[in-house]
């Protein structure tokens, strides 16, 4: 019964069943040809039964195995592995589905690959998740033919296996090395000129243009006969809260992800480099009701705390109660603290109905208001109107764009700190403000 | 296990209407097919099967050939029989016939119609009174069923006479006409009407009834009628072997089919044979799965645009030019102010000279942009060129290709 489910035929058998028909028909006007026929069926009879014996000779001829880690980060490119072995005499072309996980819609993935006697390769390829949870891989479907290419023999290999898409670990690590060796230059994070001050001091270093020439150091100066400056620290121990919002209008995907998976990812990214930086991280998410609220704390295990919490989020995309937000903030969170409130306004009148709220937390904390900027829309914007209706889609398009200029304005001008950024740059954009405003000592 | 319980369901449910099937009366086919394998009343099974006993050979073998190419292309040696309800004779059937009687065979046919060239040649008429409409099921049981009978005389070779009382269906046919010298009667309806003829030609016989319903199942197996049919096959020979002929009333079976013609050729049968078993090898194994199922799931859709699209559509349809023009101005002037951090208060000299140097555009665009924007703001009504216009010179100035 294996035997029989195993047993596939290739594009091969019907080309040559077909050719023979063909020739039959020809056949049919010259008996010559009939002949020939005949003789190429019977051969075509013998590489066939040939061909099944050279793939079902052995039991257990191929090994395949699928290599990747316990933990996907969701947004960015996870790569997996699968090594492939055979004890084939000859040489083998190899067909393989790898069933993956529902989650990715993927119905076309196929690799051929050509294997020589005892040849191991491997396959590597990489996915995007752009959903947290659970994702089950199936297992390793390979279609095996040899050189005669008439019949497939099909191996179920490896094991079914279940991953868990984690918030964007991966984005985690690489800003926080950028962070330790003050590299965060290069990717687009630009280097703030310190502004403000404090008076614990770390060391005293090389003068640079652009640096408050108050805080020369003269004495240092002299003796170096060269610009010395005093360099103070920074704040420690300062709450930074992630407040996210996971309202109605966080689902909008872009690139597939939603603004929520963006905001959680950007949480943790700030979060570890805020403990890096010895400040104390917490979390906060709310949609109609605050649902969780993670004390800010800089202990060892605060950071998987963190990605845990996040990793658990899930969300009926309701209304946004910023009311509720207000309250629990000042129930719950008493030292004043750097809050990053993860959220979308599309137009003022909606900004208007909440900011209220935002003031009122801004009294007692430092807010951070971080929204998106539309990308579609942008593209939408720098492209060319061909008709009198498409110059005014594109006008209706402007006009979105400017609203959220407006609304970011409307905040500035209550004192509130604003991000306006492309969902994919929300990190990079994160980080500098957070550098900026514990530089300028605001918190 | 939601699916199974369907299943069974299902199953179930075809069973009952199978059984329900099965268990409903047949309404009784009345088709008249004179056929040797039909048990149905108007076939002739039961006398196939009566042959087996009239007969020294036992089984009388059937032939689907006509007489012609019995005759003189197999050169069969046999007497024929044949029932239809009515022969189309060609010329080269007729002669083979009269050739296959002249050499000293019997030939009995039975039919309620005769072609035209068989009664000329022979000089006798044959006249149907009744056609039966032969989708008409209910008529002829009610024919069958009806009282009216009529007395069949029948004048055995022994010289003795013997009635048989036939439903008047049975009857309708009869030799209207028969001036023939070689023809004797043998056997007359009450009203005298001769319904089986014997022709002598040479050292044969051809006996001619137009009563081939009497050798059907429905009176050879009625006790009253049964006996007539085997008198009339007694006229044939016993001792010599009998072919019953089909074909007159069923065709040549085997030159149905045009599959049969082309199979018939060694390599199209080839040809059909392998085409045949590799489709449904095909569909055999190219129907099976090669991974497992993938659920769908819709994706999440991004419906920014078709909201841009809708409201653009919406503003279009109003026609406002103006008001349009302005929410663009807006977004233009704040493009100005945030990227060359100039005042849009006053578009005067100063301002274009300052924008054309800052942006690095074409003065003689910039000024043409800044001047309609003026131009648009300053009036209350604006043109649709006006409004293409501006989008042309917007595209060039914020260096959109």
């Amino acid at each position: 019964m294996n035997y029989i489910k195993s047993f596939y035929l290739t594009n091969r058998f019907f080309a040559v069943a077909g050719a023979l028909v063909f020739l039959f028909m020809v056949g049919f006007a010259v008996p010559a040809v009939a002949a020939i026929a005949e003789t190429l069926f019977y051969l075509a009879l013998v590489l066939l039964v040939l061909d099944t014996l050279l793939l079902y000779k052995q039991k257990r001829p191929l090994v395949a195995e699928r290599i990747m880690t316990e933990k996907f980060s969701n947004g960015d490119e996870n790569s997996i592995q699968i090594i492939l072995e055979h004890r084939f005499q000859q040489q083998v072309f190899i067909q393989v589905f790898d069933e993956l996980p529902v989650q990715f819609q993927i119905r076309n993935q196929q690799f051929n690959l050509t294997l020589k006697p005892g040849e191991v390769k491997n396959i590597n390829y990489s996915l995007r998740p752009v959903k947290r949870g659970e994702y089950e891989f199936g297992i390793i479907n390979a279609f095996v033919f040899t050189k005669l290419g008439i019949v497939k023999r099909r191996f179920q290999l490896g094991q079914p296996k279940v991953v868990s898409v984690y918030p964007s670990f991966i984005q985690m690590r690489k800003y926080e090395l950028l962070a330790i060796s003050n590299q965060l230059q290069q990717s687009g994070i630009k280097k703030i000129r310190r502004i403000g001050n404090n008076m614990e001091f770390e060391q005293i270093k090389n003068y640079v243009a652009g640096d408050d020439y108050r805080k020369i150091n003269w004495k240092a100066s002299a003796r170096r006969s060269e610009l010395m400056i005093n360099q103070f620290q920074d704040e420690r121990s300062q709450q930074v809260y992630s407040v996210i919002d996971k309202g109605r209008m966080m689902q909008m995907p872009f690139e597939g992800m939603s603004l929520l998976d963006y905001a959680i990812n950007a949480s943790l990214v700030i979060s570890n480099i805020a403990l890096k930086k010895g400040d104390k991280a917490g979390l906060v998410t709310f949609q109609h009701k605050v649902n969780s609220v993670l004390p800010a704390s800089s202990r060892n295990m605060q950071l998987n705390l963190i990605l845990e919490h996040l990793y658990k989020q899930k969300t009926a995309y309701k209304e946004s109660d910023f009311s509720q937000l207000y309250i629990s903030l000042k129930r719950k969170v008493t030292q004043r603290s750097l809050i990053l409130l993860y959220t979308n306004f599309v137009s003022v009148s909606s900004l208007q109905r909440q900011l209220l709220y935002l003031r009122k937390i801004n009294q007692q904390h430092l807010l951070v208001c971080i929204f998106f900027e539309n990308t579609e829309v942008k593209e939408l914007i720098e492209t060319k109107a061909d008709s009198l209706e498409g110059v005014y889609t594109k006008g209706i398009a402007e006009q979105l764009a400017y609203e959220k200029k407006l609304i970011m304005k409307e905040l500035q001008a209550h004192g509130i700190h604003t991000i306006l950024t492309p969902p994919k740059e929300l990190s990079v954009n994160t980080i500098n403000k957070y550098l900026e405003l514990k530089s300028r000592g605001l918190i | 296990m939601k699916d199974k319980k369907y299943l069974i369901f299902f199953i179930a449910i075809i069973t009952i209407y199978v059984v329900y099937e099965m268990q409903k009366p047949k309404p009784e086919d009345w088709t008249v097919t004179y056929h040797y394998r039909d048990r149905i009343p108007f076939g002739t099974f039961a006398t196939h099967d009566l042959l087996k006993d009239l007969f020294e050979q036992g089984d009388v073998p059937s032939s689907f050939k006509t007489i012609y190419e019995l005759v003189e292309q197999e050169e069969v040696d046999d007497n024929f029989l044949a029932i239809a309800g009515n022969f189309i004779f060609d010329d080269n059937d007729f002669n083979s016939l009269l050739k296959h009687v002249e050499k000293g065979h019997t030939v009995f046919l039975a039919a309620q119609d005769f072609s035209t060239r068989f009664e000329d040649s022979l000089r006798f008429e044959a006249y149907l009174e009744q056609r039966l409409n032969p989708s008409d099921f209910t008529q002829i049981a009610n024919e069958l069923a009806e009282e009216t009978k009529t007395r069949v005389r029948f004048a055995l070779p022994n010289g003795n006479e013997e009635t048989f009382v036939f439903p008047t269906l049975t009857t309708a046919a009869y030799f209207s006409k028969v001036e023939s010298d070689s023809i004797t009667e043998m056997a007359w309806r009450e009203d005298g009407k001769p319904v089986l003829l014997k022709y002598n030609g040479g050292q044969g016989n051809l006996y001619l009834s137009t009563m081939p319903l009497a050798f059907t199942n429905y009176f050879v197996l009625h006790e009253e009628t049964s006996a007539f049919a085997s008198s009339m096959l007694s006229l044939l020979p016993e001792d010599e072997p009998l072919m019953h002929i089909e074909y007159y009333q069923m065709g040549k079976l085997e030159s149905r089919s045009e599959i049969r013609a082309l199979l018939s050729y060694p390599a199209l049968k080839w040809a059909i044979f392998i085409l045949l078993a590799t489709v449904f090898i095909f569909i055999l194994f190219e129907s099976k799965r090669r991974q497992r199922i993938i659920a769908v799931i819709p994706p999440v859709k991004n419906a920014t645009l078709e909201f841009v699209n809708t409201l653009g559509q919406l503003y279009h349809q109003q026609k406002n030019h103006k008001n349009l023009a302005q929410k663009r101005i807006l977004f233009w002037k704040d493009y100005v102010r945030s990227h060359y951090t100039l005042r849009t208060d006053k578009l005067d000299e100063a301002f274009k000279l300052e924008l054309t140097r800052k942006s690095g555009v074409e003065k003689a665009k910039v000024f043409a942009l800044v001047e309609l924007v003026e131009r648009i703001e300053a009036n209350d009504m604006i043109e649709e060129g006006e409004l293409l216009m501006m989008e042309k010179l917007m595209n060039e100035f914020y260096g959109i290709v």
